[in-house]
C-alpha cells in the first residue's frame, strides 16, 4: 500500500509538470527577462510600460527582475554562465563594457534590420543621446537609450525671497554671482546655508564626479587628456572649479561639506544639486522650488552634466527578435512620454517633447523646463578607464582641499598616482586603446 | 511480525550498520555540499585568486605576490589599516565596559526586569543597515535630534557624521549602542554563574561592594571577559555595514576601513585577484591577534 501512494504520488507529479509544459507550448508564450534597478516612480512606469506591451503583443510576456545596485556584478556573473536576461538597463556608458567582451547585440542588426528604425527615428534623439551612444566603444549603438538626465540648481524659493532675489526670475550667470547668491542665502545663526557642496569618496564618488566635472569644463580644463594618457585635472585651469568651491566655503562663506539632502527638504539648504528624478519629492515640499541652469564659467561656456541609460539584447537571449520589439515599443514617442512622465526621467527624444501630454506636465512644473534645457548643454563625460580608482583618488585630494587639511599639491599627488594606474592599463590594454582613438569625438 | 523483523534485523545486522553509515553519510550530504560549495571552495579559491591578476571581465593571470607587494605599498590599505584598528581601540574596551556595567544592573531582582532587558537586546536583532539609517538621522548635522538636543544646551552644532574627525567616533558610539545587548546576555549569564556565597563570605569579612566588584565579580567573569574580547576584536577589525551606511568611509576616508578598502577593490575596481590578497592578509592578522590574546590573557583570566 505504501508502495502504492508513492506511485500515485510520482505519477499525478508528472502529470502535472506535462500539463504545466503543455499550456505553455499550446499558448505559444515567449517570455523575455529584463533586468533593471528601477524603484519607486520609475516601477511603475516600468509596469505600466509592460501591460500596455503585452496587450498589443500577446504572444510576448517580460518579465521584469529588478536586480539593484549589484546590477553589474549579477549580470557579469550571468553571461559568464551563458544564462543571461534577454534584455537588460545599464547605468550610462556601461554598455561599453558588455560590448568589448562580445555579450550584447549591435543593436545596428535590429535597426537596419526589417523590423527596424527610419532615418527619422534615429534623428529624433538628442544628439547628446546620439553621442553617447556612439561614442563610447566603436562608433555602434549598442544600446538603446531610454532614460536621459542631468543635474542642475533646484533652490527653495521662500530662501531666495529672504535673501533679497526674485524667486518666479532666479538665474545667476557667472561663478561670482553664484557665490553672492550663496553667501546672501546663508544665515549661520538659524542653521541655514547657501548650499551643500557634494564631494564624496567610495559608491558616491561618481556622484561628485558628475556634478562637478561640468565645473571643469566651464574653466576651460578637462578631466582627462584628449590622448588618454594622463589626467588633465591637475591643470591650472581645472583647479579653478576646486578653488571656486573652495571660495564658495570660505571667501563667500555661503557652503557647508555636511551631507545636506534632507536638510534641503526641510528648508536649511538654499540651493540644491539633485536631478530630474527628485522632482515627485520636491512637489511634496512646504515651500515652493525653482530651478536654475548651471552658470556660465570662467571660460564663457555653460556646461551641464548629462546620462543617457540605455538597455541592452545580450547575445545569448532566448528571444532576442522579440527583446528588440519590446525595446522599439519603449522608445515609440507615444510609449516614452507615458514612461518619461511617470518615471521622471527626461526623454530620450525631441518629438516627445511636442507631444500634448508631456506640454500639460512642463507647464504644471516650471521647474522641468530648466532640466530639459540644461540637456542642451549636456556633455558626455569624458571615457576614463579604471573610472572608480581614479575618481576616489580625485575626490579625495579635493575633499582634502575644501576641508583645508591639504593645499592644491594634494590634487597634484592625487594625479601622479592617476598617471600610473592609467600606464598600467593601457599597457594591459593596447587594443582597446587604438578602439578609443578611432572613435573618441574628440578625435574625429 | 514483530518477531520476523528481529530475526531479519539478526540476519542482515553487519550490513545493515554498513547502509546505516552510508545512510547517515547520505543524511549530511547537503551539509558536506553546502559547506564544500560555500565555505570550504570559496576560501581555497580565493587563495588561488590572491596569486592572479582577474579584472571580472578578463581571464586571470598568475602574478605571484604582486597584488601582495602593491597592497603593503599602498598608503591607502595602511590608513584603512590605522582607521580599523583605531575603531577597535575604543570599541572593544567601551563595549566590554559599557556591556558590564549594564548587566550587573540587570542582575537584579526587581519588577519589569524582562522589560528592561528585552529593551537592551532589540538593537542586537535589528537589521543593521536599518537602525544605521536611523541613527545617521539621529547624527545629521542640519537636523539631527542629537545636535537640536544640543544646541538647545547652548552647545554648538557638531559634525557628527561630517567632521573628519569626530565622523569615527560617532560610528563607534552606534557600534556600542548595536552589540550591547548580546554582550550584556552573556555577561548576565556569567554573573548568575558566580556562587552566593562568595559575596557572603566577602561581606562578613567586611568586604564594601566596590572590593566585592574588583575581588570577586571581575576575576570570576574572566573568561567571559576574554572570550568577548576576542570576539570583539576580531569582529571590529571587520567592521563594515555601519561605516558603508553612515559615512560611507568618509569625510576624508576618515572612517575608511580594511574591508571597504577590500569592498572597494572587489566591486568597485573589479580587482578580484587584490581583493582576495587584502582578505588573506586580513584572515593572517585576526589569527595573529588571537594569538596573541591566548598567549596574554593566561596571566589575567580566572578558570575555574
Amino acid at each position: 500500500m505504501f508502495k502504492t501512494s508513492r506511485l500515485t504520488v510520482s505519477l499525478v507529479v508528472l502529470m502535472l509538470v506535462f500539463t504545466l509544459g503543455a499550456g505553455n507550448v499550446l499558448a505559444q508564450t515567449k517570455t523575455i527577462t529584463l533586468y533593471h534597478a528601477f524603484t519607486s516612480n520609475t516601477l511603475v512606469a516600468l509596469r505600466n510600460l509592460i501591460n500596455d506591451f503585452q496587450k498589443e503583443f500577446p504572444g510576448i510576456k517580460v518579465r521584469a527582475e529588478y536586480v539593484g545596485d549589484a546590477l553589474d556584478q549579477k549580470l557579469q556573473a550571468a553571461v559568464t554562465a551563458g544564462n543571461p536576461p534577454d534584455l537588460s538597463w545599464l547605468q550610462s556608458g556601461k554598455q561599453a563594457d558588455f560590448a568589448r567582451t562580445g555579450a550584447i547585440y549591435n543593436l545596428g542588426e535590429f535597426i537596419n534590420g526589417p523590423n527596424g528604425l527610419t532615418e527619422e527615428d534615429l534623428n529624433d534623439f538628442f544628439p547628446i543621446m546620439k553621442t553617447y551612444m556612439e561614442y563610447n566603444y566603436d562608433g555602434e549603438w549598442w544600446g538603446m537609450p531610454v532614460n536621459a538626465t542631468t543635474m542642475t540648481f533646484v533652490y527653495n524659493k521662500e530662501l531666495v525671497a529672504k535673501a533679497g532675489y526674485d524667486p518666479d526670475n532666479l538665474q545667476v550667470e557667472t561663478w561670482e554671482e553664484l557665490g553672492e547668491l550663496a553667501a546672501a542665502l546663508t544665515n549661520e545663526k538659524d542653521g541655514i546655508y547657501g548650499m551643500h557642496v557634494p564631494v564624496y569618496t567610495g559608491g558616491m564618488a561618481s556622484y561628485f564626479d558628475w556634478f562637478f566635472r561640468p565645473f571643469i569644463w566651464s574653466a576651460g580644463g578637462q578631466y582627462i587628456a584628449d590622448d588618454l594618457q594622463t589626467v588633465a585635472y591637475d591643470t591650472d585651469e581645472a583647479k579653478q572649479a576646486v578653488q571656486f568651491f573652495y571660495d564658495i566655503l570660505y571667501k563667500y562663506e555661503g557652503g557647508t561639506l555636511a551631507p545636506a539632502t534632507q536638510a534641503f527638504d526641510m528648508g536649511r539648504i538654499g540651493l540644491h544639486l539633485d536631478g530630474p528624478w527628485a522632482i515627485p519629492q520636491f512637489n511634496n515640499l512646504r515651500f515652493d522650488w525653482g530651478a536654475m541652469l548651471y552658470p556660465v564659467g570662467p571660460s564663457g561656456e555653460r556646461f551641464h552634466p548629462s546620462a543617457a541609460e540605455p538597455v541592452v539584447i545580450f547575445k545569448d537571449a532566448k528571444y532576442p527578435e522579440e527583446a528588440w520589439e519590446f525595446l522599439k515599443f519603449w522608445i515609440r514617442p507615444d510609449n516614452m512620454a507615458k514612461w518619461a512622465i511617470t518615471s521622471g526621467y527626461l526623454p530620450t527624444r525631441r518629438s516627445v517633447m511636442d507631444s500634448p501630454e508631456y506640454k500639460a506636465l512642463v507647464e504644471e512644473t516650471p521647474g522641468l523646463a530648466v532640466f530639459v534645457e540644461g540637456l542642451e548643454y549636456g556633455a558626455p563625460a569624458e571615457t576614463t578607464p579604471s573610472y572608480n580608482r581614479i575618481v576616489d583618488g580625485y575626490a579625495a585630494a579635493v575633499e582634502m582641499v575644501l576641508h583645508k587639511k591639504a593645499g592644491f599639491e594634494a590634487i597634484d599627488e592625487a594625479a601622479a598616482e592617476a598617471n600610473a594606474i592609467l600606464a598600467e592599463y593601457w599597457q594591459n590594454n593596447p587594443e582597446e586603446y587604438q578602439n578609443l582613438m578611432e572613435v573618441l569625438p574628440q578625435n574625429k | 511480525m514483530a518477531v520476523q523483523q528481529g530475526s531479519r534485523r539478526k540476519r542482515r545486522w553487519l550490513s545493515m550498520k554498513n547502509e546505516q553509515i552510508i545512510l547517515g553519510y547520505f543524511c549530511m550530504l547537503p551539509t558536506f555540499v553546502y559547506a564544500g560549495v560555500f565555505l570550504i571552495f570559496p576560501v581555497l579559491y580565493s587563495l588561488v585568486l590572491s596569486f592572479q591578476r582577474w579584472k571580472l571581465y578578463s581571464p586571470p593571470q598568475w602574478i605571484g605576490l604582486e597584488n601582495y607587494r602593491r597592497i603593503f605599498a599602498d598608503n591607502v590599505f595602511w590608513l584603512s589599516l590605522k582607521n580599523a584598528g583605531w575603531y577597535a581601540v575604543f570599541f572593544v574596551p567601551l563595549s566590554i565596559i559599557a556591556a558590564l556595567l549594564v548587566a550587573m544592573l540587570l542582575n537584579q531582582k526587581i519588577r519589569g526586569m524582562n522589560i528592561y532587558r528585552t529593551a537592551y537586546f532589540v538593537p542586537v536583532v535589528s537589521s543593521t543597515v536599518a537602525v544605521a539609517v536611523v541613527w545617521s538621522f539621529l547624527f545629521d548635522t542640519h537636523y539631527g535630534l542629537i545636535n537640536d538636543w544640543i544646541s538647545r544646551i547652548g552647545i554648538g552644532r557638531v559634525g557628527w557624521l561630517s567632521d573628519p574627525d569626530v565622523a569615527m567616533y560617532s560610528v563607534i558610539i552606534f557600534s556600542i549602542w548595536k552589540s550591547l545587548g548580546s554582550n550584556v546576555v552573556i555577561y548576565l549569564a556569567a554573573l548568575q554563574g558566580v556562587p552566593r556565597q562568595l559575596y557572603e563570605a566577602a561581606e562578613i569579612d567586611g568586604a564594601g561592594p566596590w572590593a566585592r566588584f574588583r575581588h570577586i565579580t571581575l576575576p570570576m567573569v574572566s573568561p567571559t571577559t576574554f572570550f568577548m574580547l576576542i570576539m570583539g576584536l576580531i569582529g571590529a577589525i571587520q567592521v563594515f555595514e555601519q561605516v558603508m551606511i553612515m559615512t560611507g568611509g568618509g569625510p576624508m576616508r576618515s572612517t575608511y576601513v580594511v574591508y571597504m578598502y577590500m569592498y572597494d577593490y572587489a566591486f568597485r575596481y573589479g580587482e578580484m585577484g587584490y581583493a582576495s590578497a587584502i582578505g588573506y592578509i586580513m584572515a593572517v592578522i585576526i589569527f595573529v591577534l588571537t594569538i596573541i590574546n591566548m598567549k596574554v590573557s593566561g596571566k589575567f583570566v580566572h578558570y575555574n
